[in-house]
């Protein structure tokens, strides 16, 4: 889901970028094949993947509770009242729906989405070709940036608060700069996402983006990862992953929860969580939801869902306090 | 069906290659004759070699047999979960069925979970099947077979094996025998219990993460045993990282055959060997090296993760 390398150092590169790009379409597929099963609902996945390939309800289930525990923080952070605009950076945005399914182009938001050009490339082609997703861009006529603008070259998407770039985050001033040509004002509330993103990365310029984070007044930054890398779970999955060109590049810099927190402790941040999936899950599924997403499927993992969420960690990090985006916890979702 | 069929078949089974539809609607049907007179307490004779779930790891049980001898070398107790998660169901559970019929007083297989139409459906045997014959023929004729497969086994009359654990319905191993076990696992009831249960550090008995099954206490399994005059309750089903272990001061052990589990968890494997005297020996194995298919273009295993 990110950066693009020279085509020099390609072929030395432990970490393939068509691997690690393919990990959208992964990903996606994963999204689409729980929602067909109706662990949540969103209309617009299927808009950029049609290839339903079914997986085994471990995966529906922390899928789930990824995409419940991300919406969970991004709520919050919308919902406190700002007298200026808001920001969103998703860091290898991928297919990520985010915008469309929680009706953001209504709200004083301006959004942004980064990732490789082959991906931005697809997306803006769903874009242009999906009348709802080219509709649900549309910001309303009475809002004091209209009149509605949108630009779609096929290269990138833009309109008054959606922005679609392409780029490599291991040249993070060079996507600084495309940010700044984008309106992206520094002094307003942000948000930034990185799911899977940044753990692909060499671990400086994980820490550049971080630290860049961690230098706005008002920012919260949200990531999820793979960690443990050192037990028999985690030295599986780091090699199997490796199999598929995709190092995991970061790993071993911020192996576990405590490393995750200091992260962002030391590159700027005044507060910082994490919680391992386990954890995520029951805070985030709780009640009549957790019945209703534990009865969908018949479920034979304990002990695997147990290690593997586990060795996903889920962290987010504000820098300004006191201030209402400190006190955003995981809060249980409902129907 | 003739010896000789019989032998080509678990030669080629061996080799990882899939026998024919018709081939295979043949050895159900003589699989069936066999299994249909076993008790849903199997008795078995010491000694005997203890295998938990396999999972279509094709290749690790054949480590498996590296290990622990071949059949009909060494006496065997298969504790169900042949098929699903693997690559490899279908050629897993065929050469045990083939080698059942070969050598039935040499191998004994009792019913998992997975041996189910309903569980099948969602972790894969039913798209294996579909995927390399075609048509769901042969999902349909193992399923059927998975009816007739034993409840549990009895060995010297000291060590009772089943897939899961106990029952609150089952008190005594005379309940088991009364059970008709012919047909899908239930949702729950004793048949379902035998197959989904766990042991759990709590008193007496509480209800299963899993949706189906319960989980017991320790006191529940020292109860159990002292009633049927047994030492030990020996199952499978969960995962543990060693490849066994021993719950309640060793009144039940886990005993696990699948190594890297779903080619991921990164866990060994064990086997369990009784000797004459019922004496134990767990042997370890590691899963087998990675593509070992002799050139052939087969499909590189790849394991979910979030991504």
């Amino acid at each position: 889901m990110n950066p693009t390398r020279t085509p020099s150092n390609r072929s030395q590169s432990v970490s393939d970028d068509d691997a690690v790009r393919a990990t959208n379409d992964d990903a996606a597929t994963a999204k689409l094949s729980a929602v067909n099963l109706g662990y949540w609902s969103d209309p617009f996945i299927s808009l950029f993947v049609k290839r339903t390939d079914k997986k085994i309800p471990l995966i529906h289930r922390g899928y789930y509770a990824r995409v419940t525990a991300v919406h969970s923080i991004l709520k919050q952070f919308m919902a406190v009242t700002t007298e200026t605009f808001k920001q969103v950076v998703v860091l290898g945005a991928g297919f990520d729906t985010s915008y469309w399914l929680l009706k953001l182009a209504e709200q004083r938001i301006r959004w942004y989405e980064v990732d490789f050009e082959a991906v931005v490339m697809r997306k803006a082609a769903a874009i242009h070709r999906q009348t709802p997703l080219k509709t649900g861009l549309r910001v309303s006529e009475d809002e004091p940036d209209a009149p509605y603008v949108y630009k779609n070259d096929g290269q990138q998407v833009h309109t008054n608060r959606y922005h679609l770039i392409s780029g490599d985050l291991r040249q993070w001033d060079q996507l600084k700069a495309k940010l700044a040509g984008c309106d992206f004002d520094p002094s307003l509330p942000t948000l930034v996402l990185s799911e899977c993103v940044l753990i692909y990365l060499p671990p400086e310029n994980a820490a550049e983006i971080i630290r860049w984070a961690g230098s706005l007044p008002q920012s919260i930054f949200v990531n999820y990862e793979q960690i443990l890398p050192n037990d028999a779970f985690g030295v599986t999955m780091v090699s199997n992953l490796e199999l598929r060109q995709c190092a995991l590049l970061g790993i071993q810099a911020v192996p576990d929860l405590e490393a995750q927190r200091q992260r962002f402790l030391s590159n700027g941040f005044a507060h910082a969580h994490a919680l391992d999936m386990i954890e995520v899950y029951s805070a985030v599924v709780q009640g009549a939801e957790r019945t209703r997403i534990e009865r969908i499927e018949r479920f034979d993992e304990m002990e695997e869902w147990d290690i593997m969420l586990r060795h996903y960690c889920f962290s987010w990090a504000v820098t300004s306090q006191p201030s209402a985006f400190a006190d955003i916890v995981l809060r249980p979702s409902s129907r | 069906m003739s010896t000789s069929d019989l032998d080509r078949q678990i030669a080629q089974l061996r080799r990882c290659e899939v026998i024919k539809e018709s081939e295979v609607k043949a050895l159900c049907a003589k699989a069936r004759e066999i299994l249909v007179e076993e008790s849903n307490v199997q008795r078995v004779d010491a000694p005997v070699t203890i295998c938990g779930d396999i999972h279509g790891q094709f290749y690790d049980l054949k480590e498996l047999f590296q290990v622990g001898g071949d059949v009909p070398d060494t006496n065997y107790l298969f504790m169900g979960d042949f098929v699903d998660r693997g690559f490899f169901s279908v050629e897993t559970f065929l050469l045990l069925l083939a080698l059942k019929v070969r050598y039935p007083d040499r191998i004994t297989l009792i019913r998992g979970n997975h041996e189910s139409r309903q569980i099948t459906q969602v972790y894969g045997f039913y798209d294996e099947c579909l995927r390399k014959y075609g048509s769901v023929n042969v999902w349909r004729y193992c399923t059927e077979i998975f009816d007739y497969l034993s409840l549990s086994a009895l060995i010297d009359d000291k060590i009772l094996c089943v897939h899961g654990g106990l029952s609150p319905a089952i008190n005594t191993l005379d309940a088991i025998r009364t059970i008709d076990r012919k047909q899908e696992v239930p949702h729950d009831g004793p048949m379902c219990d035998l197959l989904w249960s766990d042991p759990e550090d709590i008193d007496g008995w509480g209800l299963s993460p899993r949706g189906a099954g319960y989980l017991f206490g320790s006191d529940i399994a020292a109860q159990f045993n002292q009633t049927n005059n047994l030492d030990l309750i020996c199952r499978a089903h969960q995962l543990v990282m060693d490849g066994y272990k021993l719950h309640f001061n060793g009144s039940v052990v886990t005993v696990w055959s699948a190594p890297n589990y779903c080619y991921r968890c990164g866990n060994v494997a064990a086997i369990l060997e009784l000797d004459e005297h019922l004496n134990t020996n767990y042997k370890i194995f590691n899963a087998a090296p990675q593509q070992e298919n002799r050139g052939a273009p087969v499909k590189k295993p790849q394991a979910d993760y979030f991504l």
